[in-house]
């Protein structure tokens, strides 16, 4: 046997700042290699230290598997000859090759013997001691946790699947038989490759952990790409990882992992998201597509592996099994996360002061919650029933609560407002939100009593949690909560069921924590010494958090999109840290108001128009009257409190008063510092949509009768509430803590000041809640508001709509044309402008007004009622409270009775067709079976016309036997189309592209916010 | 500097809103566009309630003192056009029937206005105590049918259980009254009818002892805080007179008694206080002609009927009969009342709040008859017509007619308001439920 021959050979590009440091490394090991050869890669000067002796050449190669395969390749071997492969960020240890080279001796069979790598800036920590794959071979699994302390721990380890080809030593005639390094595989998995393809060629691999060197990692950390760091390697690793799976499975195997990589690329897509980390998610979603432009590499992967003949079984136990795999998961995803935390324990006694004001805060926690119920059972006990008997909530602004899931998802999927005869609407984000009460049990009418039962409650308490931002003074959160929950225009609103500004003032004190959280604007705890312990610092998974309260926000009412979007430009500018997260919380708002936008540009011939399109209210929404003032300050709750002095009439103003007065404290006080100044901006702006509200058109008259209704301006409101409490709280944060007779004076008047307000608003809402007082617009109804058969009619399959006439109090005749049970003004109606034409589409035609026919209809038995057959209804409600329409009605010829009841009675036109669709052939109505915007026929020749009861509009498309059908003038300006003669299969559906579109780009940001928003703990960047 | 632009920016954003929110004054949201649908009036069609009948079926087997009158006419103007089952639907949008029994249970004169079916009609009169029935009569005359409730209040308030019935087209249904609420002295029915609405009557028969005590058919009264019940005392010698008040939700009650030379001393010394539902019958302190004028804070009914007695015909010597009229307390408003006069030169009591001229026309717009009436005076003259005669005069008076055989056989009718012109309706779409 001969001496072995060590030719240390490192390749470089020679612009690595570490290569001064391992040529020095070099120079300095115990035992040195018989020859060093460095291989320069392009063009950069080389300057050798000059006690160094090497032989220095330069390749035309560009990669580092290139460059060392030519120049192994360019010396004959040598009886025994080993090969050091050295990077020029390896730095050995001085007893690094002694100890490969001894392995070596020891360990005939061994084709590679690898050293252990450790931190390049702290060679206590490894990074390296070997590698496994799974069975599968497409998740690779370091033998070591990355950073583990080397504390002897690994020194037993020998024969592992791979290990690092950097700094390993290598035996020539192995070398040449397995065709050197794999080029293909671009530096990320070519040890791995080149490790298995010994142990299948019948070579062992051996660690040799007692050989370390300081490894900087420049190719995993992407030196020199555009972006450094481990993600700019990411999608290449990846990668790596599936081409060594492939390129070493069979043929059935190949096909198992084919399908298994897009399952593979979702579920770390949404890990990925959920870890707050949108560039790992999108660096995921591009391996498939890197994946299949390696598949040649791959394929020639496969055959050099056949070619050199590795075909042997590697032992089963060198693999690493589903326990080891879950393992290194566990420790890879999660375990910088634990160990940021534990490195940010604080101190035993500091631990003890924050649990002591932990405890402060959840005492005072839960004092908010008990009194918010209590203000809310206070309001709301009248309408307890309808959490559990067979009544619901009903009220001009919403109309009746029982509106079914379904109607509420075609109302958010398809842009089709099926109120009255329907039309094209900008956007059912609103319905998405009520989609979500929808699935509660018990149905939306109960979500929706629940949300205005509860809405006091569930203010305060969001309100006392959204204050420990800006103050950690457990009792003033509660005072804040309180004064929040009992806001006079939020009371209103709950009052009269203005369900989108209800929903804002919940949203908002979360959006506001969210964008504190994600800007690190999160006041920490006083601690006993006066000093704030580790303002929070930024949290990645509040901004999705933030982006999604305000995208509920912005669903309910679109007029705060650009007081949010405008806030959160001025916080990102303003903050010095997490700007682009920030800036981040707008996207999803953004994004769902995509539609809006573009109506309101297309609206921008009419300023008017287009600022009263940007404030519309998309739900609930009806007229009020008074003043924004009016509204600020409750009036419309007090004046008929005739129970009271009239001295109560003054309390919400002196409330608000002292709510002023505290903010201006707050913003004129050292204390309040950039938190009471975006207070101070927060209500100013808050006011300026209120203003913008109460000036806009949140709904425009339609044409049969509807008035107009100027937008509610309790979100901006809101606004204020928010802003004006902020400011105020931003004062009191610095008071909290601190001695000193002037501190406790000022803290004293500040408590009792909060507390007086409290109490001021208590007694309005005392005032309000008691018997006899106004109740606002929200009335208990029964559940089922029309006859049982009418209901039966309205669902499938004719779908067909009924016509409900009714008399108000003062004589009028009122109507209203019904696709549901009673009025179902939460999925939002049509946006039409002020003339009646749609806002969304050029070519919808206007609904059609029935109320001469109405009127006629309640004058005279002989009255006219084509109009009605001509758009499918047959059916029409007489209520309880118009006998003298049902008069009418009796007495006609070719109106039948069909029932009666408490609910009203019902009469059935005769030769009409009560249906949604039907075609119109020379003696007959055939009725087509429909849902709410698509429905289908089947029949020996339908020729005729094909007439659908909606405004003719452009989106409505009809098919004969699969091909599209002309659409057709109709007098009645329904949407109808010609049937050609030999059609047997009929067709139509509702289709707004655009809307189609922007609903899946919308449903991908949400999906993609809501899985960021799940908090879990993010992978800490690991530096090298 | 930061500091300080912030803080300029926040106060200048604070002022901006501040100013707006006052400044901002949203012009009051006009109510929707409603749209107010004219049409002509149809003319409806009249129904009479027919003869009357014995309540209780025939008793004995005829000859003196039989329940059956075996003598007995009766008109009615304009002819009848069909037969509503013992009642009669005509060819008009308003006639009126008399009706006079010689003999038996059920002797003496009777009329009423026929009129067009209504969907809601107050009738003060009848009674139910012993001796006494009442009828109450619901004539259908449309082609579809109507659903009848009926409610009643007496001497004690409202009676609890309502009585419904079912009036098919064409036809009519009559209803003893006693069946359902006995010994109410003092009636007042509450009629509300779905669909076409109904034509409502009583019937009121009493006896005493074996010897007929009235009978009359009461027609609707208007329900309103202002009435006049302008035959209060029908102006016949020896008559007397009871004024009937209800009002449904209560009321306090000022009545005036009005003679011929003006108002006239009838005092209780106070309002009368009219409890909820419950009926009141006074005395009416004349023995002449008179009206009464009502005056309440809130609607009230109110009717009078006058009696009169002679010497009965069969029987006991000296024994004696009476007979009866109801006249209805009406509301002055615009417009005219009209009637059918049922005898040929009929007598009308008239009323006016002030001095006016009084005209009555026929028809064809001729005047028949016109008279200065002193401001609240009862005055009575002649109509010098014959019967079947269509006549009319302003409603802001008040008057009836009044068929005095001179035989003590009495009946009265009073005039009805027939919508004119065109029918108006105001619709609006609005959200169904509406708000409560």
């Amino acid at each position: 046997m001969s001496t072995p021959t060590v030719r240390a050979v490192l390749v470089t590009d020679a612009t690595s700042s570490h290569l001064p440091a391992s040529l020095a490394a070099l120079a300095q090991s115990q035992v040195s290699p018989h020859s060093i050869e460095i291989v320069v890669v392009g063009d950069a000067p080389l300057e050798l230290p000059p006690w160094l002796v090497a032989t220095v050449t330069r390749s035309e190669r560009t990669s580092y598997a290139h460059a060392v395969n030519a120049a192994v390749a360019a010396t004959p071997a040598r009886d025994g000859e080993l090969i050091w492969l050295l990077h020029d960020d390896v730095a050995p240890e001085p007893g690094a090759l002694g100890a490969l080279v001894a392995t070596m001796a020891k360990r005939r069979r061994a084709a590679i013997v690898g050293a252990a790598h450790s931190r390049w800036s702290d060679s206590s920590r490894l990074v390296n001691a070997g590698t496994t794959v799974s069975r599968l071979g497409a998740r690779r699994i370091g033998l070591v946790v990355e950073d583990d302390i080397n504390q002897g721990q690994h020194d037993w380890r020998d024969d592992v699947l791979a290990v690092s080809l950097a700094a390993a030593l290598v035996r020539r005639d192995a070398w040449d038989q397995l065709g050197g390094i794999d080029p293909g595989y671009q530096g990320f998995g070519s040890s791995l490759e080149w490790c298995r393809r010994a142990w299948a060629s019948g070579h062992d691999v051996v660690i040799e952990p007692r050989a370390t060197v300081r490894h900087a990692q420049e190719s995993l950390y992407g030196k020199g790409l555009a972006a450094e760091g481990r993600l700019a390697t990411h999608v290449q690793r990846r990668v790596g990882e599936w081409h060594h799976a492939f390129a070493w499975a069979g043929p059935l195997t190949a096909l198992a992992l084919a399908v298994l990589v897009p399952f593979s690329v979702a579920a770390r897509v949404l890990v990925r998201l959920a870890q707050s980390s949108p560039a790992h998610a999108l660096a995921e979603l591009a391996v498939p597509f890197a994946l299949a432009a390696r598949i040649p590499a791959i394929a020639k992967t496969a055959r050099a592996r056949r070619a050199v003949g590795s075909a042997k079984a590697v032992p089963a136990e060198l693999f690493a099994g589903p326990r080891q795999v879950i393992d290194a998961v566990r420790h890879k995803e999660f375990g910088p996360a634990d160990k940021a935390r534990a490195q940010a324990l604080p101190s035993d006694m500091e631990r003890a002061e924050l649990a002591r004001a932990q405890a402060r805060h959840r005492r005072s926690g839960a004092f908010a919650a008990v009194m918010g119920i209590a203000a809310s059972a206070a309001l709301a006990a009248p309408w307890i029933e309808t959490w559990f008997g067979s009544t619901m909530l009903a009220a001009p602004a919403m109309g009746v609560s029982n509106v079914s899931a379904s109607a509420l998802w075609s109302r958010l999927w398809t842009g089709w407002s099926d109120q009255g005869f329907g039309g094209t609407a900008i956007d059912g984000n609103f319905a998405g939100l009520m989609l979500i009460l929808a699935a509660l049990p018990g149905g939306t009418e109960r979500g929706i009593a629940a949300v205005l039962s509860l809405a006091i409650a569930i203010a305060v308490v969001v309100a006392w949690w959204a204050a420990g931002a800006v103050t950690r003074g457990p009792w003033m959160r509660v005072a804040a909560g309180i004064v929040y929950g009992l806001w006079p225009p939020f009371l209103q609103s709950i009052l009269d069921a203005r369900l989108g500004a209800v929903i804002v003032h919940l949203a908002l004190p979360l959006a506001a924590l969210g964008v504190a959280r994600t800007a690190g604007l999160a006041r920490g705890e006083f601690l006993g010494s006066g000093v704030e312990f580790r303002r929070e610092a930024p949290r990645a998974a509040a901004a999705p958090a933030a982006s999604l309260a305000c995208a509920v926000i912005v669903a309910a009412q679109p007029v705060l999109l650009f007081p949010l979007l405008g806030g959160l430009a001025a916080i990102a500018v303003a903050a010095r840290t997490s700007r682009s997260r920030v800036i981040g919380i707008g996207v999803l708002p953004l994004v769902m108001s995509v539609p809006t936008l573009v109506a309101a540009v297309r609206a921008f011939d009419d300023f008017a128009v287009a600022a009263s399109l940007l404030a519309r209210e998309p739900g609930p929404s009806g007229p009020w009257e008074g003043t924004v003032l009016d509204v600020l300050v409750g009036s419309r709750l007090d004046g008929d409190w005739p129970q009271f002095a009239s001295a109560f009439d003054l309390l919400p103003v002196a409330v608000l008063a002292l709510l002023v007065l505290a903010a201006l404290v707050g913003f004129i006080s050292r204390g309040g510092g950039a938190a009471a100044r975006a207070g101070v901006v927060v209500a100013g702006v808050g006011a300026l949509t209120a203003a913008w509200s109460a000036w806009a058109i949140g709904a425009y008259a339609d044409p049969s009768g509807r008035s107009d209704a100027h937008a509610w301006p309790g979100a901006g409101l809101s606004l204020v509430a928010l802003g004006l409490l902020t400011a105020g709280l931003a004062g009191h944060g610095r008071l909290v803590v601190g001695e000193g007779r002037a501190r406790k004076g000022a803290r004293v008047l500040a408590g009792l000041s909060a507390w007086v307000g409290v109490m001021g608003l208590g007694a309005v809402l005392v005032a309000t809640a008691w018997p006899g007082s106004p109740r606002g617009e929200v009335s208990v109804v029964d559940r089922r508001v029309l006859p049982l058969a009418v209901a039966l009619g309205q669902g499938e399959p004719s779908y067909e709509r009924a016509l409900v006439v009714s008399a108000s109090g003062d004589g009028q005749v009122t109507y209203d044309v019904l696709a549901g049970d009673g009025a179902t003004l939460l999925t939002g109606g049509a946006d039409l402008g002020p003339d009646g034409d749609s806002l969304v589409s050029d070519k919808a035609s206007q609904e059609p007004s029935l109320a001469r026919t109405v009127g006629e209809l309640s004058l005279s038995p002989q009255s006219d009622l084509t109009m009605l057959q001509a758009w499918g209804l047959t059916t029409i409600v007489v209520a309880p409270q118009a006998q003298g329409v049902a008069a009418m009605l009796d007495q006609r010829e070719g109106v039948s009775l069909g029932s009666g009841s408490e609910r009203g009675a019902t009469y059935r036109i005769d030769g009409g067709v009560g249906a949604r669709a039907w075609i119109e052939k020379a003696d007959t109505l055939l009725p087509l079976a429909s849902e709410r915007t698509r429905g289908s026929l089947s029949a020996n020749d339908l020729r005729g016309n094909l007439v659908i009861a909606v405004p003719a509009d452009d989106r409505w498309t009809a098919y004969g036997d699969g091909v599209r059908l002309e659409a057709v003038a109709d007098p009645y300006g329904r949407a109808s189309f010609a049937v050609p003669e030999g059609v047997t299969e009929v067709s139509y559906e509702y289709r707004d592209r655009f809307y189609d579109a922007y609903k899946w780009v919308a449903l991908v940001v949400l999906a993609t916010t809501a899985i960021g928003a799940l908090n879990m703990r993010r992978i800490a960047r690991v530096e090298p | 500097m930061r500091r300080v632009l912030g803080s300029i920016a926040a106060v200048a954003c604070a002022a901006a809103g501040g100013f707006a929110i006052v400044v901002v004054d949203p012009s009051p949201t006009a109510p929707g566009p409603s749209l107010e649908v004219v049409l002509p009036v149809t003319i409806g069609t009249a129904a009479c309630p027919g003869g009357q009948k014995v309540p209780v079926g025939s008793v004995g087997g005829g000859g003196e003192l039989a329940s059956e009158p075996t003598q007995r006419a009766y008109m009615a103007f304009p002819s009848r056009a069909e037969d509503l089952n013992g009642g009669a639907a005509l060819d008009s949008d308003l006639g009126s029937q008399v009706e006079f029994i010689g003999d038996g249970d059920i002797a003496g004169l009777s009329a009423i206005t026929c009129m067009a079916a209504s969907a809601n009609q107050w009738l003060v009169g009848g009674s139910t105590s012993l001796g006494a029935s009442s009828r109450l009569v619901l004539s259908n005359p449309s082609p579809a049918p109507t659903e009848v409730t009926i409610t009643l209040y007496g001497p004690l308030g409202k009676v609890e259980d309502t009585i419904t019935v079912a009036v098919a087209a064409h036809s009519q249904e009559d209803r003893l009254i006693e069946a359902d609420a006995p010994q109410l002295s003092a009636l007042v029915v509450h009629v509300e009818a779905s669909g076409p609405g109904v034509v409502a009557a009583i019937q009121d028969s009493r006896l005493d002892g074996f010897q007929p005590a009235g009978t009359e058919w009461v027609g609707p009264s208007d329900l309103a805080s202002e009435l006049v019940i302008p035959a209060a005392h029908a102006g016949v010698a020896g008559g007397t007179s009871v004024v009937r008040l209800m009002a449904p939700e209560g009321a306090s009650v000022e009545l005036t008694l009005i003679g011929a030379q003006g108002v006239e001393q009838w005092s209780i010394g106070r309002a009368l206080t009219l409890e909820p539902g419950v009926v009141e019958e006074l005395s009416l302190p004349a023995e002449a002609l008179a009206a009464v004028e009502v005056s309440a804070d809130s609607p009230v009914l109110a009717a009078a009927r006058t009696v009169v007695t002679s010497a009965a015909t069969e029987g006991i010597q000296g024994d004696v009969k009476s007979d009866d009229s109801w006249i209805a307390g009406v509301a002055l408003r615009d417009g005219v009342r009209t009637a059918v006069t049922p005898v040929d030169n009929a007598s009308v009591i008239v009323y006016s709040p002030i001095d006016t001229v009084i005209t009555f026309t026929d028809d064809k717009g001729a005047v028949v008859v016109s008279t200065e009436v002193t401001a609240r005076t009862a005055k009575q003259l002649f109509l010098p017509v014959a019967a079947g005669t269509r006549v009319q005069a302003d409603a802001q008076t008040a008057w009836a007619i009044v068929v005095n055989s001179g035989l003590g056989q009495l009946a009265g009718l009073s005039p009805a308001i027939i919508p004119t012109g065109d029918l108006r309706a105001d619709v609006a779409r609005a959200p169904y439920p509406a708000a409560p």
